[in-house]
Protein backbone atom coordinates (compact mmCIF):
# COMPACT_ATOMS: atom_id res chain seq x y z
CA UNK A 1 0.00 0.00 0.00
CA UNK A 2 1.33 3.12 -0.87
CA UNK A 3 -0.37 5.20 2.11
CA UNK A 4 0.90 4.49 5.53
CA UNK A 5 -1.76 4.64 7.94
CA UNK A 6 -0.28 7.73 9.91
CA UNK A 7 0.67 10.27 6.96
CA UNK A 8 1.56 12.79 9.20
CA UNK A 9 0.85 15.42 6.26
CA UNK A 10 -2.62 14.19 5.25
CA UNK A 11 -3.50 14.22 9.03
CA UNK A 12 -2.21 17.66 9.69
CA UNK A 13 -4.91 18.39 6.36
CA UNK A 14 -7.65 16.69 8.10
CA UNK A 15 -6.90 18.36 11.07
CA UNK A 16 -7.22 21.92 9.14
CA UNK A 17 -10.47 20.69 6.93
CA UNK A 18 -11.51 20.10 10.26
CA UNK A 19 -11.59 23.59 11.34
CA UNK A 20 -13.31 24.99 7.61
CA UNK A 21 -10.27 25.54 6.20
CA UNK A 22 -11.57 24.77 2.34
CA UNK A 23 -7.28 25.18 1.19
CA UNK A 24 -6.86 21.79 3.22
CA UNK A 25 -10.18 20.24 1.57
CA UNK A 26 -8.75 21.24 -2.22
CA UNK A 27 -5.39 20.13 -1.33
CA UNK A 28 -7.15 16.07 0.36
CA UNK A 29 -9.74 16.48 -2.58
CA UNK A 30 -6.84 17.14 -5.25
CA UNK A 31 -4.87 14.08 -3.70
CA UNK A 32 -7.64 11.91 -3.79
CA UNK A 33 -10.29 12.51 -6.66
CA UNK A 34 -8.82 10.87 -9.27
CA UNK A 35 -8.53 7.51 -6.86
CA UNK A 36 -12.15 7.85 -6.23
CA UNK A 37 -13.36 8.31 -9.42
CA UNK A 38 -10.93 5.58 -11.47
CA UNK A 39 -12.33 3.33 -8.51
CA UNK A 40 -16.26 4.63 -9.29
CA UNK A 41 -15.62 4.63 -12.91
CA UNK A 42 -14.68 0.91 -13.03
CA UNK A 43 -16.84 -0.23 -10.80
CA UNK A 44 -20.14 1.78 -12.74
CA UNK A 45 -18.40 2.11 -16.00
CA UNK A 46 -20.21 5.45 -16.43
CA UNK A 47 -18.36 8.46 -16.90
CA UNK A 48 -21.60 10.87 -15.55
CA UNK A 49 -22.51 7.96 -12.63
CA UNK A 50 -18.88 8.17 -11.38
CA UNK A 51 -18.51 11.94 -11.17
CA UNK A 52 -21.79 11.64 -8.83
CA UNK A 53 -20.12 9.47 -6.79
CA UNK A 54 -17.14 11.58 -6.51
CA UNK A 55 -19.59 14.21 -5.64
CA UNK A 56 -21.41 12.17 -3.05
CA UNK A 57 -18.59 11.14 -1.57
CA UNK A 58 -16.55 13.88 -0.90
CA UNK A 59 -19.81 15.84 0.52
CA UNK A 60 -19.94 12.84 2.94
CA UNK A 61 -16.11 13.20 3.45
CA UNK A 62 -16.27 17.26 4.33
CA UNK A 63 -19.21 16.63 6.04
CA UNK A 64 -18.08 13.30 7.91
CA UNK A 65 -14.26 13.75 8.46
CA UNK A 66 -14.71 13.96 12.65
CA UNK A 67 -15.91 10.48 12.15
CA UNK A 68 -12.49 9.50 10.20
CA UNK A 69 -10.60 7.29 12.91
CA UNK A 70 -7.02 6.72 11.89
CA UNK A 71 -6.46 3.98 14.27
CA UNK A 72 -9.10 2.45 12.56
CA UNK A 73 -7.72 2.25 9.02
CA UNK A 74 -6.05 4.08 6.63
CA UNK A 75 -7.59 7.00 4.90
CA UNK A 76 -7.82 5.68 1.65
CA UNK A 77 -9.55 2.39 3.03
CA UNK A 78 -12.20 5.04 4.19
CA UNK A 79 -12.39 7.14 1.17
CA UNK A 80 -12.96 3.66 -1.06
CA UNK A 81 -15.51 1.87 1.54
CA UNK A 82 -17.83 5.32 1.20
CA UNK A 83 -17.00 5.32 -2.64
CA UNK A 84 -18.00 1.41 -2.65
CA UNK A 85 -21.04 2.11 -0.99
CA UNK A 86 -22.44 4.92 -2.85
CA UNK A 87 -21.64 2.62 -6.52
CA UNK A 88 -23.99 0.54 -4.99
CA UNK A 89 -26.50 3.02 -4.18
CA UNK A 90 -26.00 4.93 -8.03
CA UNK A 91 -26.27 0.90 -9.59
CA UNK A 92 -29.35 0.81 -7.34
CA UNK A 93 -30.85 4.02 -8.42
CA UNK A 94 -30.13 3.08 -12.13
CA UNK A 95 -29.58 -0.10 -13.14
CA UNK A 96 -26.38 -0.37 -15.00
CA UNK A 97 -27.02 -1.82 -18.81
CA UNK A 98 -24.91 -4.91 -18.53
CA UNK A 99 -24.35 -7.21 -21.30
CA UNK A 100 -25.09 -10.82 -21.00
CA UNK A 101 -22.00 -13.12 -20.99
CA UNK A 102 -23.73 -15.02 -23.51
CA UNK A 103 -25.00 -12.72 -25.68
CA UNK A 104 -21.54 -11.05 -25.35
CA UNK A 105 -19.68 -14.07 -26.60
CA UNK A 106 -22.75 -15.03 -29.13
CA UNK A 107 -21.88 -11.30 -30.78
CA UNK A 108 -18.21 -11.28 -30.20
CA UNK A 109 -16.00 -8.46 -29.99
CA UNK A 110 -14.22 -6.42 -32.62
CA UNK A 111 -11.48 -8.14 -33.75
CA UNK A 112 -8.08 -6.07 -34.00
CA UNK A 113 -7.80 -3.67 -36.94
CA UNK A 114 -6.25 -4.75 -39.68
CA UNK A 115 -2.17 -4.37 -39.97
CA UNK A 116 -3.06 -2.75 -43.33
CA UNK A 117 -4.90 -0.18 -41.29
CA UNK A 118 -2.01 0.35 -39.65
CA UNK A 119 -4.28 2.47 -36.96
CA UNK A 120 -2.65 5.28 -34.03
CA UNK A 121 -1.50 3.53 -30.67
CA UNK A 122 -3.56 5.62 -28.73
CA UNK A 123 -6.62 4.06 -31.07
CA UNK A 124 -5.83 0.82 -30.28
CA UNK A 125 -5.23 1.74 -26.30
CA UNK A 126 -8.38 2.57 -26.29
CA UNK A 127 -9.88 -0.08 -27.78
CA UNK A 128 -8.09 -2.12 -25.80
CA UNK A 129 -9.59 -0.10 -22.50
CA UNK A 130 -13.11 -0.66 -24.30
CA UNK A 131 -12.76 -4.21 -24.54
CA UNK A 132 -11.51 -4.55 -21.01
CA UNK A 133 -14.47 -2.50 -19.72
CA UNK A 134 -16.88 -4.63 -22.00
CA UNK A 135 -14.80 -7.91 -20.28
CA UNK A 136 -15.58 -5.91 -17.07
CA UNK A 137 -19.02 -5.48 -17.92
CA UNK A 138 -20.47 -8.85 -17.69
CA UNK A 139 -18.99 -9.60 -14.33
CA UNK A 140 -21.19 -9.26 -11.58
CA UNK A 141 -21.29 -6.38 -9.45
CA UNK A 142 -19.51 -7.93 -6.47
CA UNK A 143 -16.84 -9.35 -8.26
CA UNK A 144 -16.23 -5.66 -10.27
CA UNK A 145 -15.92 -4.26 -7.34
CA UNK A 146 -12.89 -7.06 -6.24
CA UNK A 147 -11.19 -6.58 -9.67
CA UNK A 148 -11.51 -2.63 -9.41
CA UNK A 149 -9.42 -2.71 -5.71
CA UNK A 150 -7.52 -5.28 -6.40
CA UNK A 151 -6.10 -4.25 -9.92
CA UNK A 152 -7.50 -0.80 -10.33
CA UNK A 153 -6.46 0.37 -6.65
CA UNK A 154 -3.65 -2.15 -5.82
CA UNK A 155 -5.15 -2.63 -2.68
CA UNK A 156 -4.15 -5.98 -0.38
CA UNK A 157 -6.77 -8.45 -0.33
CA UNK A 158 -7.05 -7.52 3.76
CA UNK A 159 -7.34 -3.84 2.41
CA UNK A 160 -10.08 -5.24 0.04
CA UNK A 161 -11.57 -7.36 3.33
CA UNK A 162 -11.69 -3.81 5.35
CA UNK A 163 -13.62 -1.86 2.15
CA UNK A 164 -15.85 -4.57 1.59
CA UNK A 165 -16.62 -5.65 4.87
CA UNK A 166 -16.10 -8.99 4.44
CA UNK A 167 -13.08 -11.87 5.10
CA UNK A 168 -10.20 -11.14 3.47
CA UNK A 169 -10.20 -14.96 2.70
CA UNK A 170 -13.70 -14.08 0.72
CA UNK A 171 -11.65 -10.86 -0.98
CA UNK A 172 -9.45 -13.42 -2.61
CA UNK A 173 -11.93 -15.96 -3.87
CA UNK A 174 -13.67 -13.04 -5.78
CA UNK A 175 -10.76 -12.14 -7.23
CA UNK A 176 -9.99 -15.54 -8.44
CA UNK A 177 -13.65 -15.73 -9.74
CA UNK A 178 -13.42 -12.55 -11.33
CA UNK A 179 -10.40 -13.79 -12.96
CA UNK A 180 -11.70 -16.77 -14.06
CA UNK A 181 -14.43 -15.46 -15.54
CA UNK A 182 -12.47 -12.29 -17.41
CA UNK A 183 -10.04 -15.31 -18.61
CA UNK A 184 -13.23 -16.97 -20.47
CA UNK A 185 -14.98 -14.51 -22.06
CA UNK A 186 -11.24 -12.51 -23.34
CA UNK A 187 -10.48 -16.26 -24.57
CA UNK A 188 -13.73 -16.33 -26.27
CA UNK A 189 -13.35 -12.64 -27.85
CA UNK A 190 -9.82 -12.57 -29.09
CA UNK A 191 -9.39 -9.46 -26.55
CA UNK A 192 -6.16 -10.63 -25.37
CA UNK A 193 -4.64 -10.43 -28.44
CA UNK A 194 -6.04 -6.82 -28.74
CA UNK A 195 -4.64 -5.93 -25.36
CA UNK A 196 -0.97 -7.72 -26.41
CA UNK A 197 -1.39 -5.54 -29.11
CA UNK A 198 -1.45 -2.12 -27.79
CA UNK A 199 0.24 -2.59 -25.03
CA UNK A 200 2.56 -5.50 -25.95
CA UNK B 1 -6.12 -25.86 -12.09
CA UNK B 2 -7.14 -22.67 -12.78
CA UNK B 3 -8.25 -21.81 -9.55
CA UNK B 4 -5.14 -23.54 -7.78
CA UNK B 5 -2.49 -21.22 -10.22
CA UNK B 6 -4.64 -18.06 -10.07
CA UNK B 7 -3.58 -18.75 -5.46
CA UNK B 8 -0.21 -19.67 -6.98
CA UNK B 9 0.88 -16.47 -8.46
CA UNK B 10 -1.22 -14.08 -6.10
CA UNK B 11 1.02 -16.20 -3.63
CA UNK B 12 -1.89 -17.10 -1.21
CA UNK B 13 -1.32 -21.04 -1.40
CA UNK B 14 -0.21 -22.44 1.78
CA UNK B 15 3.34 -23.99 1.38
CA UNK B 16 2.50 -27.95 0.76
CA UNK B 17 -0.28 -26.33 -1.48
CA UNK B 18 2.69 -24.71 -3.74
CA UNK B 19 5.08 -27.30 -3.33
CA UNK B 20 2.20 -29.34 -4.59
CA UNK B 21 1.46 -27.02 -7.87
CA UNK B 22 5.35 -26.08 -8.37
CA UNK B 23 5.49 -29.69 -8.61
CA UNK B 24 3.11 -30.22 -11.20
CA UNK B 25 4.41 -27.31 -13.25
CA UNK B 26 7.69 -29.09 -13.64
CA UNK B 27 6.18 -32.07 -15.01
CA UNK B 28 3.31 -30.81 -16.84
CA UNK B 29 2.90 -28.82 -20.16
CA UNK B 30 -0.75 -28.16 -19.60
CA UNK B 31 -0.07 -26.53 -16.51
CA UNK B 32 3.04 -24.17 -17.85
CA UNK B 33 0.58 -23.90 -20.91
CA UNK B 34 -2.65 -22.64 -18.89
CA UNK B 35 -0.24 -20.45 -16.19
CA UNK B 36 1.53 -18.44 -18.92
CA UNK B 37 -2.22 -17.70 -20.07
CA UNK B 38 -3.09 -16.36 -16.17
CA UNK B 39 0.31 -14.52 -16.13
CA UNK B 40 -0.79 -12.86 -19.34
CA UNK B 41 -4.28 -11.81 -18.00
CA UNK B 42 -2.74 -10.70 -14.77
CA UNK B 43 -0.48 -8.44 -16.20
CA UNK B 44 -2.76 -6.97 -18.63
CA UNK B 45 -5.40 -6.23 -15.90
CA UNK B 46 -2.52 -4.99 -13.68
CA UNK B 47 -1.50 -2.79 -16.97
CA UNK B 48 -4.70 -1.59 -17.81
CA UNK B 49 -6.57 -1.56 -14.72
CA UNK B 50 -5.32 1.50 -13.08
CA UNK B 51 -5.52 3.32 -16.63
CA UNK B 52 -8.99 2.48 -16.85
CA UNK B 53 -10.97 5.78 -15.88
CA UNK B 54 -8.40 7.87 -16.01
CA UNK B 55 -10.05 11.52 -15.73
CA UNK B 56 -9.09 13.83 -18.05
CA UNK B 57 -7.26 16.93 -17.02
CA UNK B 58 -9.39 19.46 -15.12
CA UNK B 59 -12.70 16.83 -15.70
CA UNK B 60 -12.57 16.56 -11.52
CA UNK B 61 -11.81 20.12 -10.92
CA UNK B 62 -15.41 21.71 -12.25
CA UNK B 63 -16.61 19.29 -9.28
CA UNK B 64 -14.98 20.40 -6.20
CA UNK B 65 -17.01 24.45 -6.39
CA UNK B 66 -19.99 22.66 -5.55
CA UNK B 67 -19.04 19.84 -3.55
CA UNK B 68 -17.26 22.57 -0.89
CA UNK B 69 -20.37 24.50 -1.70
CA UNK B 70 -22.57 21.39 -1.06
CA UNK B 71 -20.39 20.04 2.30
CA UNK B 72 -20.66 23.53 4.11
CA UNK B 73 -24.00 24.17 3.56
CA UNK B 74 -26.01 23.38 7.00
CA UNK B 75 -27.18 19.86 6.55
CA UNK B 76 -31.34 19.51 6.45
CA UNK B 77 -32.56 18.67 9.52
CA UNK B 78 -32.87 14.92 9.74
CA UNK B 79 -35.57 13.16 11.36
CA UNK B 80 -34.63 11.96 14.78
CA UNK B 81 -35.88 9.90 17.49
CA UNK B 82 -36.01 11.48 20.39
CA UNK B 83 -37.19 9.76 23.79
CA UNK B 84 -40.96 10.94 23.85
CA UNK B 85 -41.10 9.58 20.22
CA UNK B 86 -39.78 6.01 21.12
CA UNK B 87 -42.42 6.41 24.42
CA UNK B 88 -45.33 7.03 22.00
CA UNK B 89 -44.33 4.08 19.41
CA UNK B 90 -43.79 1.67 22.75
CA UNK B 91 -47.20 2.46 23.77
CA UNK B 92 -48.98 2.39 20.63
CA UNK B 93 -47.63 -0.90 19.73
CA UNK B 94 -49.12 -2.34 23.34
CA UNK B 95 -52.05 -1.08 22.75
CA UNK B 96 -52.74 -2.60 19.08
CA UNK B 97 -51.38 -5.72 20.58
CA UNK B 98 -53.89 -5.52 23.53
CA UNK B 99 -56.76 -3.98 22.35
CA UNK B 100 -56.83 -5.75 18.71
CA UNK B 101 -57.02 -9.34 20.23
CA UNK B 102 -60.00 -7.83 22.66
CA UNK B 103 -61.82 -6.34 19.71
CA UNK B 104 -61.52 -9.61 17.83
CA UNK B 105 -62.98 -11.44 20.78
CA UNK B 106 -66.16 -8.92 21.25
CA UNK B 107 -67.01 -9.33 17.14
CA UNK B 108 -67.07 -12.90 17.77
CA UNK B 109 -69.47 -12.77 20.56
CA UNK B 110 -71.67 -10.58 19.00
CA UNK B 111 -71.86 -12.62 16.12
CA UNK B 112 -72.57 -15.84 18.41
CA UNK B 113 -75.84 -14.42 19.71
CA UNK B 114 -76.79 -12.75 16.61
CA UNK B 115 -77.24 -15.62 15.13
CA UNK B 116 -80.57 -16.78 16.08
CA UNK B 117 -82.57 -13.60 14.90
CA UNK B 118 -85.41 -14.48 12.71
CA UNK B 119 -84.36 -15.75 9.57
CA UNK B 120 -86.99 -17.60 7.29
CA UNK B 121 -85.10 -20.15 5.40
CA UNK B 122 -87.60 -21.52 2.02
CA UNK B 123 -87.05 -23.15 -0.74
CA UNK B 124 -88.29 -20.38 -2.92
CA UNK B 125 -88.16 -22.08 -6.27
CA UNK B 126 -90.52 -25.05 -5.30
CA UNK B 127 -94.52 -24.64 -4.42
CA UNK B 128 -95.79 -26.04 -0.82
CA UNK B 129 -97.23 -29.36 -1.86
CA UNK B 130 -94.85 -30.31 -3.58
CA UNK B 131 -92.86 -32.25 -0.71
CA UNK B 132 -90.99 -29.16 0.15
CA UNK B 133 -90.73 -28.01 4.02
CA UNK B 134 -90.85 -24.12 4.69
CA UNK B 135 -88.98 -23.54 7.96
CA UNK B 136 -89.46 -20.87 10.03
CA UNK B 137 -86.87 -20.20 12.86
CA UNK B 138 -88.84 -18.68 16.15
CA UNK B 139 -87.04 -15.31 17.55
CA UNK B 140 -85.41 -16.66 20.43
CA UNK B 141 -82.90 -14.72 22.39
CA UNK B 142 -80.66 -16.44 24.06
CA UNK B 143 -79.41 -15.29 27.41
CA UNK B 144 -76.18 -15.90 28.64
CA UNK B 145 -75.61 -15.87 32.25
CA UNK B 146 -72.15 -16.46 33.63
CA UNK B 147 -71.81 -16.39 37.36
CA UNK B 148 -68.84 -17.57 39.40
CA UNK B 149 -68.74 -21.02 40.15
CA UNK B 150 -69.00 -21.95 44.02
CA UNK B 151 -65.62 -23.06 45.30
CA UNK B 152 -66.02 -26.33 46.62
CA UNK B 153 -65.31 -26.61 49.98
CA UNK B 154 -62.60 -29.23 51.13
CA UNK B 155 -64.05 -32.64 51.24
CA UNK B 156 -67.22 -31.55 49.15
CA UNK B 157 -68.23 -33.32 45.91
CA UNK B 158 -68.81 -32.15 43.13
CA UNK B 159 -71.85 -32.52 41.85
CA UNK B 160 -74.05 -30.69 39.39
CA UNK B 161 -76.01 -28.04 41.03
CA UNK B 162 -79.90 -27.89 41.11
CA UNK B 163 -80.18 -24.95 38.48
CA UNK B 164 -77.78 -26.68 36.26
CA UNK B 165 -80.09 -30.25 36.38
CA UNK B 166 -83.29 -28.29 36.04
CA UNK B 167 -84.88 -29.07 39.28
Amino acid sequence: MSEKRDDPELMEQVERALQGDQIACTAIYNQYAPQVYRLAYSVLLHQQDAEDVVQEVFVYVFRNLHRYDPKRGAFRTWLYTITISRCRNARRRKVLPSVALTEMLAKGMDPPAPSSENPELESMRNDARHALAEGLKTLSPRLRESVALRYGQGLTYREMGEVLNIPSKTAESRVRLAHQALRQVMDETNVVPILEEAFG
Amino acid sequence: MREQLIAYLEGTLKPEECREVALRLQHSAQWRQELGQIQELQAELQQQMPLLGQPAPGQLDVLLSGILDRASRPRRSAFRWDGLQTILLVVGTVAVLVLFPLFLHNTSVDAMVNWSQNVPVSTNTMEPGDGTVEALYEPKLINIRYSASPVPMPGATLEPSREAVGK
